[in-house]
């Protein structure tokens, strides 16, 4: 029995400074023994390489360095058998070598996404063989596919993400070149840590069974203070103690019914002088520090009424104290506590 | 004139050392802090919990709590300095993995209680629901909370409207509908079955309507609203718009009404009553977000 023609698979552009293998397919014919590569350059026309193989595997390997890169070739493949006949040639196939590209994702500095739509731009380095298209895969610590983005033909390189706070994650991009030739920035692991709004509030949830429904409800609370002269320390802390300084609340004091309570945690407490004041329509109420109580004077429609918490504290600039001023029913309880 | 009194002496009072007057200056309308440094300001109107010097998340009672954490906000959000735009309701099953935003309402700052109905519920399901403060740009985290939802009977909606159909209801067969060809050749003993991707529900329904009024009235019939429900029902089963339909049992889907929905009068109650038929067909996928938004349940 004769051999058939073999047909040479479609070549990848390779690296040639890598080995290669050339496929090939032989349908029906004697048995294949060994086969025979042929490599020209594309535009000398000259012969580059032609070796023969023993093995009854339809590929060649091409070893490393044989060819050069950015440079098209063509090639073809023929197939012999155990009486040392020859196959007819193939086609030839055309291709080109091309050093790799380098793919990188450039802003996951210090492997941190700081935002919740996170932009992933990426870096695509071309030796020869430019950019086709990508696209970014995220992933989880664990490797599991989340999301893709869109194939995209640009030669801008982004994808938006929508992370989790305080999440791990993984991203890839992948690129597919002109040549056909697919390549990865592989998976890089980063974390998601961006400063998002946390509601402080309880959610309460109702079933309306008679509705066959659920209520959501939630108290949502956006007041304002109004304030001159302070400066914030350390994120915790408002310093108003630049002469002038001061912090006002007015929001939300109207849904206030007839009692209530403000509560201070703060230091650096003056003696003798005022460092709160509760004001309404029909007097104020001043709150000081001296001779180790703390003090309440209410004014209120010509009266005055003084009101001190009832045992002694100490109370030295740097402590930091608990103070609760209850007022209830135009009386004013005062208690204090220094906290660490 | 001026009285002056101070808590001195014979004057004192034990518990709070304070002269027992009660001229208060009432509701405060400003609260001023100044000369020091202050950690966190917490405003409440329970005056009955007891002392401690341990800071306390917001309470029923808080009307705010400054934190001053770069900023002057004193709501019951840590803001980091950004401006709130919206809300966000969300929920999933407490078994799946997928949120559903089934509502969104914008933020104003002079609203502080925010409720919404989710009628997007099966029965007897445990569900899982959160809320998000949402800027321009950030999803805020969630704030969540476990209920197990619970009703009885079989009720039909949409965003704006439910009925409950419960009496002398009737549901017929639910049929699950999937696409199949049979392929006989001539050179097989078998034939070959090719499946469509088609998978869907339809059944159809039945039930007496009767109003909430009637039903309170002890027997008596409340011809106008008898009336007046009727209209309603029918014209919102005529809407051509999608509805969910569930029941106590489980069901659940999103059904457009197809055949002729019917009224049957009951001639020995002189027509003050009537029946209600439907037929209808699952038209989409009642746990997808999309799909929910696409037939405008969401």
């Amino acid at each position: 029995m004769a051999l058939t023609t073999p047909l040479l698979l479609p070549i990848v552009s390779f690296d040639s400074t890598q080995s290669y293998e050339f496929i090939f397919n032989s349908i029906g014919g004697s048995q294949v023994l060994r086969n025979n590569l042929e490599i020209y350059n594309n535009s000398t026309n000259t012969l580059v390489y032609n070796q023969n193989i023993e093995s009854f595997q339809f590929k060649h390997t091409l070893p490393a360095n044989t060819l050069t890169n950015t440079t098209t070739y063509k090639a073809r493949i023929r197939t012999g058998d155990v009486y040392n006949n020859w196959s007819s040639w193939s086609s030839y196939s055309l291709f080109t070598c091309y050093q790799p590209a380098v793919v990188s994702i450039t802003n996951l500095i210090g492997g941190i996404a700081n935002n919740q739509n996170y932009t992933f731009t990426g870096n695509y380095q071309s030796f020869g063989d430019d950019i086709s298209s990508y696209l970014f895969v995220l992933y989880d610590e664990n490797g599991v596919q989340l999301d893709v983005s869109p194939i995209t033909y640009s030669s801008t390189i982004e994808a938006t993400f929508a992370l989790q706070n305080q999440t791990n994650y993984k991203i890839e991009l992948k690129t597919y070149s002109q040549s056909g030739v697919t390549i990865s920035s592989g998976l890089i692991s980063f974390m998601a840590v961006y400063l998002a709004p946390i509601m402080g509030a309880e959610l309460q949830l109702t079933n309306l069974s008679t509705q066959g429904a659920v209520e959501v409800e939630i108290i949502a609370v956006d007041y304002t203070a109004t304030a001159s002269g302070y400066t914030f320390t350390s994120s915790e802390w408002i310093d108003l103690t630049v002469s002038g300084a001061i912090v006002s609340f007015v929001e939300g004091l109207n849904t206030i019914n007839n009692n209530y309570s403000i509560k201070l945690y703060f230091k650096n407490i003056p003696t003798s002088t005022t460092f709160l004041k509760i004001i309404s329509g029909y007097g104020n109420i001043e709150i000081s520090y001296c001779e180790n109580r703390f003090h309440a004077w209410q004014t209120a429609m010509g009266l005055v009424s003084h009101f001190v918490n009832n045992a002694d504290i100490t109370v030295t600039s740097s402590d930091m104290v608990c103070l609760e001023i209850k007022y209830i029913d135009g009386l004013i309880d005062v208690i204090a506590e220094i906290y660490i | 004139m001026i009285l002056f009194l101070i808590s001195l002496g014979i004057f004192a009072f034990d518990d709070y050392g304070v002269f027992m007057t009660n001229n208060g200056i009432g509701v405060p309308t400003s609260i001023e802090a100044s000369n020091s440094i202050i950690d966190e300001v917490h405003i409440k109107q329970d005056t009955s919990l007891t002392f401690t010097s341990q800071k306390e998340n917001w309470l029923p009672s808080t009307i705010g709590i400054a934190k001053f954490q770069d900023d002057l906000h004193y709501g019951n959000f840590t803001l980091y300095s950004q401006e709130i735009t919206h809300l966000k309701f969300k929920k999933r099953l407490t078994n799946s993995l997928q949120w559903i935003t089934f509502s969104t309402v914008v933020f104003d700052k002079d609203v502080t209680t925010y409720e919404t109905i989710d009628r997007l519920i099966e029965a007897d399901e445990e569900y899982q629901y959160g809320i998000c403060a949402s800027t321009d740009t950030i999803e805020g985290d969630l704030k969540t909370a476990t209920i197990t939802t619970s009703f009885d009977g079989m009720f039909i909606s949409d965003k704006d409207s439910y009925y409950k159909l419960i009496y002398n209801y009737n549901l017929g067969d639910i049929v699950s509908n999937q696409g199949n060809s049979i392929i006989e050749t001539l050179g097989s003993v078998y034939p070959t079955i090719m499946y469509s991707s088609t998978n869907y529900q339809t059944g159809s329904l039945q039930c007496m309507l009767i109003s909430d009024t009637t039903l309170l009235a002890g027997g008596a019939i409340d011809i106008k609203v008898e009336k007046a429900l009727r209209k309603q029902i029918m014209t919102f089963l005529t809407n051509k718009k999608a509805k969910l339909l569930k029941d106590s049992s489980g069901n659940f889907m999103v059904i457009s009404i197809v055949g002729m929905p019917k009224l049957t009068p009951h001639n020995e109650l002189s027509q003050q009553l009537y029946d209600l038929s439907f037929e209808f067909i699952e038209i989409c996928d009642a746990t997808n977000e999309d799909s929910l938004i696409l037939v405008d349940l969401i």
